[in-house]
């Protein structure tokens, strides 16, 4: 029979605790984050020239090739490392991430 | 993957959180290269599936024709790139296959998944489970679900795990 209590009801809450901390320290902490209504106006000035960044979607080929934010370039995260010369020499270039959204 | 981002010597770094779902919700248009064909992608519950693991593991992971039971199909990313602890899996006595979503482009790896027995994917918390279900309907897997809030979702029921150094 399966051993049903490898991790109990507190371990499991104190492992939930810790990976909403984890991603909220990604996403809130460490880094500025954008609204849609933001994106869809920096890339419309980029359009026209008037910005300069870019835009990756760090999803999986299979969901890119599906459906993607338009001027967006596709670094799957599983990829990130051998695909990385895709982000250019520039270290000081504006980068703006994106995945499906919120879980 | 802004911390990847960061590792590699970037430093203005910004993240859109609202992601693709939020993009959409607004309104706002998308492009597409391969866009995957409609399919009604059907999930189960932790607890659903934690009851047909029990039941397959008392009939030794095996139907009465012999056939492997049924497949997790492991897909999660996260764990592997982005933290050097090791990652939780779903406790499964039977047949686990682990990789990631873009492997099933690979024909060698979709071999290792049956396709006559029921599949279930698990992802971080079921996002991106319906991308892998209409992907592999187009190989002619209709016996695939996914799993309601991934391993998030198996997590909170309070189901058991183990620790995979090779996830």
């Amino acid at each position: 029979m399966m051993e049903r209590k490898v991790v109990t009801g507190s371990g499991a809450a104190l492992l939930l605790f810790i990976m909403l901390l984890h991603n909220a320290a990604w996403g809130i902490e460490r880094f500025d984050t954008i609204t849609t209504a933001q994106l869809h106006e920096m890339l419309n000035l980029r359009s026209s020239g008037e910005s300069d960044f870019l835009l990756i979607n760090a999803l999986d080929e299979i969901i890119y090739r599906d459906e993607f934010i338009p001027g967006s370039i596709n670094i799957p995260l599983s990829k990130a490392s051998e695909r990385s010369s895709a982000l250019g020499n520039d270290k000081n270039r504006l980068i703006i991430t994106y995945c499906m959204g919120y879980r | 993957m802004a911390v990847v981002i960061k590792a590699l010597g970037f430093n203005k770094i910004k993240i859109y959180n609202g992601g693709l779902k939020d993009w959409l919700n607004s309104g706002l248009p998308t492009e597409a290269i391969a866009p995957l064909a409609d399919y009604e992608a059907r999930f189960v519950s932790a607890e659903e599936l934690y009851a047909y693991v029990l039941h397959a593991e008392e009939n030794g992971c095996v139907q009465v024709d012999g056939k492997v039971a049924f497949t997790l199909l492991d897909i999660r990313t996260e764990p592997d790139i982005e933290s050097d602890s090791n990652s939780a899996v779903i406790t499964n006595p039977c047949e686990t296959v682990t990789g990631i979503l873009d492997d099933l482009q690979d024909e060698s790896f979709r071999q290792k998944i049956p396709k006559d027995t029921p599949v279930f994917v698990i992802t971080e918390t079921g996002n991106r489970d319906v991308f892998a279900i209409r992907y592999l309907h187009t190989f002619g897997y209709s016996n695939i679900k996914g799993l309601k809030f991934g391993l998030r979702g198996w997590l909170m029921a309070n189901l058991p795990t183990s620790f995979n150094n090779n996830k």
